[in-house]
């Protein structure tokens, strides 16, 4: 090894500050891989690519939009159900449409033990549906 | 004039233009590899490292004012996501010796004299700033390296001038004896 520009034989601080910023700069930077813009600029364009890529919505703007609707006709329905019982112009035009409706019978003795399973039995095939939606959506969304 | 082409390849990236950006990361990637490596020790630590920055910067570029020199906000970032980084392998390995991986990780050298006798030196700089902590590293690597200056450098740590002074103080008393005594033992080989 060659002796380097400055010996380090101490002395007042400002000849000690001048050595070391001699000794750093004669030392230079630690060089970078050869490849790394390379690496950096290919990885800036995959995650542009990606970040690109169209994401389909599980619900889309319309449907919200539906759904929307649909919740404020509901209340506007029951806001205005008078309190006499007798029914507004808007109850009459409704009651003209004959809404098919299902009849349950539940037996008056239903414990709170077969409630619940019940219960559970209706709701997991609904939550099973959820979850196949759900995972086709995030599959969907990181495959492109 | 520099500073000027610099500006345009700013301006460019911001545009998505990566040809400029890649102008720009060959300019300073010397600089964000050396303290990633003061910083983790580990060459594929640095590079992954100084990889992330340099993509994160390219993220944030919008975000770059021109209030200040590019070259001290990307430091800046290097800075930060290099002390996380070191926390974060910290606590994955937290009985590893760090210092166990210093002096054969740093001896790249390419052939020439010139670069040989500066890959020596780099390495005793290394050696010497291992007896530091990590932070002062940092100050010191900024101040003699980069060759930043005191207000410069408290942008970036968010330490006052005071304490930045009283560090590099103490620091430039450590590097100095320990670089002293590294040029007397590699004399008397």
């Amino acid at each position: 090894m060659s002796k380097p520009d400055n010996s380090f034989s101490g002395g007042p601080v400002d000849h000690e500050e001048k050595t070391l910023r001699d000794f750093f700069r004669a030392a230079g930077h630690e060089p970078a891989p050869a490849d790394l813009s390379a690496r950096v600029l290919a990885r800036i364009k995959t995650e542009e690519k990606s970040s690109l890529a169209p994401v389909r919505p599980l619900i889309p703007r319309t449907g919200w939009a539906a759904i929307g609707v649909l919740v404020l006709a509901s209340i506007v329905y029951a806001v205005s159900y008078p309190s006499d019982g007798d029914g507004t112009r808007l109850h009459e035009w409704w009651g003209q449409f004959h809404v098919p409706t299902i009849q349950i019978n539940i037996p008056d003795l239903i414990s709170v033990f077969q409630f619940v399973p019940g219960s559970l039995a209706l709701l997991f095939p609904i939550i099973l549906l959820q979850l196949y939606f759900i995972k086709n959506f995030y599959e969907g969304r990181y495959s492109r | 004039m520099e500073g000027d082409q610099e500006q345009d390849w700013i301006r460019a990236a911001v545009k998505g233009d990566l040809q400029a950006y890649g102008q720009l990361v060959h300019l300073h990637q010397d600089m964000v590899f050396s303290l990633s490596l003061t910083l983790l020790k580990d060459r594929q630590d640095a590079e992954d490292l100084s990889q992330d920055v340099l993509v994160k910067a390219y993220r944030m570029l919008p975000q770059f004012k021109g209030l200040a020199p590019f070259k001290g906000w990307l430091y800046r970032i290097t800075y930060h996501e290099g002390l996380n980084r070191l926390k974060k392998i910290r606590r994955q390995r937290s009985t590893l010796d760090l210092n166990d991986q210093v002096g054969n990780a740093h001896t790249e050298t390419t052939g020439a004299l010139d670069e040989l006798e500066a890959a020596d030196k780099r390495k005793m700089i290394r050696q010497a700033l291992d007896h530091l902590a990590p932070e002062d590293q940092v100050l010191v690597q900024a101040y003699y390296f980069e060759e930043m200056s005191i207000r410069e450098i408290c942008g970036i740590s968010g330490l006052s001038e005071s304490n930045i002074k009283i560090k590099l103080y103490r620091s430039r008393k450590v590097l100095h004896e320990v670089l002293q005594k590294a040029w007397v033992d590699e004399q008397a080989r």
